[in-house]
């Protein structure tokens, strides 16, 4: 990632500038977990939100070596090709669970892998792997996860973002609701999807999962302080 | 732990086709009702000119639509979503434009240009229609699965049996009771007279779904199982759609990528969660607000 800038135009009933990230730059090699740290507000989730494009960065650009286009800059790809990387290479894995209601919580799951020409029997089936994985008690598979516990939400959420094994996976506190014995279990998955080549960026609150899965931390404090002196010093000269 | 990986790397590989064209493409649609002027198209906020009273309902719309995908057409009434879709399901004449689809004449031919025979042609095999007013769809003279049957001649099916045979199919594939079958959709409720409007719309097999406002007006639950049927189907038959709505919560729902239109233009496009959290034009930005 490239001296990205993300500023919000917000044009209410008088327009406000909101500057969100001003100049971020990092690399995370392949296969490695990225962490980002800071305080609340400080921009981490833009970041992500950024790199998914569910924000539109306002300059900078962030290179992606993707399967299929190549190395490409995600700042100004298509909408089209974002949409293929997302179904196909970039999952997104967010605080929330943020599902089509009406849908079970395996159907959310297996769902990702329709595009990938599985059969509904055949998605369904890796989905259950993954369910007992993260513990998901089995008499809530067949219910809407909209009535699930936070906790319980965020399983299927994870359950979600790794069943299609992304080639780039962003998490933003992913285990933010989740207790002790149900952290230990998503690292160890979280683990083992870096094992296999997965390429991450995550952000948690908790410094101990952080240092458990992270190969490398950016900690946006100091980055905004570099940032400050950087500034300073243009001025100055 | 995991014995085997999620998936394997190469089941990624082949997921999708390398060469990713377009099923759709409109280049430039304008849509003008009127004489028009020399002056018509000058001022972006308003439709009707000035000088000479002719209204804009569309104006210099190019959208691309991918095979399998799901775009979404949001703006207020009048902001000439309507009209641009009949326009692109041949019910209306263009003022300029064109329109090509990757499955006829290798997408080289302006269907617009085409004659009204093949613009027939097109429609009775490669789209589909739901309208927002089932009275424009549907036959209330005949019944349900006579509505079914027309479209299944028009694209060339004759052999009673078998339409009979996939009328039933489509029929219990969007949930409505058989014995129904023969009644005229006159008597049924808004949310069945949508259920057989896209039985009928997918008759023929489509690659390409119109649908224009198809929950407005239906009742909250209604509705649930109207966008439910819309989806599983998209997921089961890979149709590409464009859904036109004013209601941006169906928007989220069901569409990859949206455009907002206003005044007959495009004003903004983008994937529909930008479009929602981040959306860059005032206009997108009030109507993301209303909606929360």
């Amino acid at each position: 990632m490239e001296s990205l800038v993300k500023r919000f135009h917000l044009a209410l009933t008088r327009d406000i500038d909101v500057c969100a990230l001003d100049g971020v730059s990092f690399e995370v090699p392949q296969g490695c977990f990225l962490g980002i740290a800071g305080p609340s507000g400080v921009g981490k989730s833009t970041i992500l939100k950024c790199i998914y494009r569910t924000y539109l960065p306002t300059s900078g650009h962030v290179w992606y070596r993707s399967a299929l286009f190549g190395e490409i800059d995600l700042a100004n790809a298509s909408e089209r090709q974002i949409s293929l990387l997302r179904a196909q290479e970039i999952g997104y894995v967010s605080q929330f669970l943020k599902v089509i209601p009406r849908v079970t919580a395996i159907d959310v799951v297996a769902g990702r892998l329709i595009p990938f020409d599985y059969t509904w029997q055949q998605a369904r089936q890796r989905a259950q792997l993954l369910l007992e994985m993260l513990h998901v008690p089995k008499d809530l598979w067949d219910a809407y996860p909209a009535t699930f516990s936070g906790g319980e939400q965020q399983r299927i959420n994870l359950a979600r973002g790794f069943i299609t094994r992304p080639r780039l996976l962003l998490l933003d506190e992913p285990t933010a609701s989740l207790d002790d014995g149900m952290k230990q279990h998503v690292v160890e998955l979280i683990l083992k999807m870096k094992q296999e080549g997965v390429t991450m960026v995550g952000i948690f609150h908790d410094q101990d999962t952080m240092k458990r899965v992270a190969d490398s931390v950016l900690n946006m404090g100091d980055v905004i302080a570099r940032n400050d002196i950087a500034k300073r010093a243009e001025a100055m000269s | 732990m995991m014995e085997t990986k999620i998936l394997s790397q190469q089941e990624t590989d082949d997921a999708f086709d390398e060469h990713d064209i377009p099923l759709m493409k409109v280049k430039g649609l304008s849509k003008r009702y009127g004489e028009g002027c020399e002056k018509c198209t000058m001022d972006d906020s308003i439709s009707r000119c000035p000088e000479c009273g002719a209204l804009w309902a569309c104006r210099d719309i190019s959208i691309e639509l991918y095979p399998k995908e799901i775009l979404g057409i949001v703006g207020e009434s009048g902001s000439g979503k309507s009209t641009l879709m009949r326009c692109l399901y041949f019910e209306e004449q263009v003022t300029h434009g064109a329109m090509y689809l990757s499955i006829f004449r290798s997408g080289k031919a302006d269907l617009f240009k085409e004659s009204s025979q093949i613009q027939r042609y097109i429609r009775n095999h490669m789209m589909g229609m739901v309208f927002q007013n089932p009275w424009m769809g549907l036959r209330m003279h005949i019944s349900g699965g006579g509505n079914i049957a027309e479209k299944l001649i028009a694209a060339d099916m004759y052999h009673v049996g078998s339409i009979r045979c996939r009328a039933a199919e489509l029929w219990r594939r969007v949930e409505m009771p058989l014995e129904r079958m023969d009644e005229s959709p006159r008597n049924f409720s808004g949310g069945m007279q949508q259920r057989v409007q896209i039985a009928k719309a997918l008759a023929n097999h489509p690659p390409l779904l119109f649908l224009d406002e198809v929950t407005t007006g239906l009742d909250l639950s209604v509705q649930a199982k109207v966008l439910d049927l819309v989806r599983q189907l998209q997921q089961e038959l890979g149709v590409a759609m464009l859904i036109v709505s004013h209601d941006l919560a169906v928007i989220r729902m069901l569409a990859d990528r949206t455009v907002v239109m206003k005044h007959g233009r495009i004003i903004e496009e983008g994937l529909t969660d930008q479009i929602l959290e981040d959306p860059q034009h005032p206009y997108t930005q009030l109507l993301v607000r209303s909606l929360l």
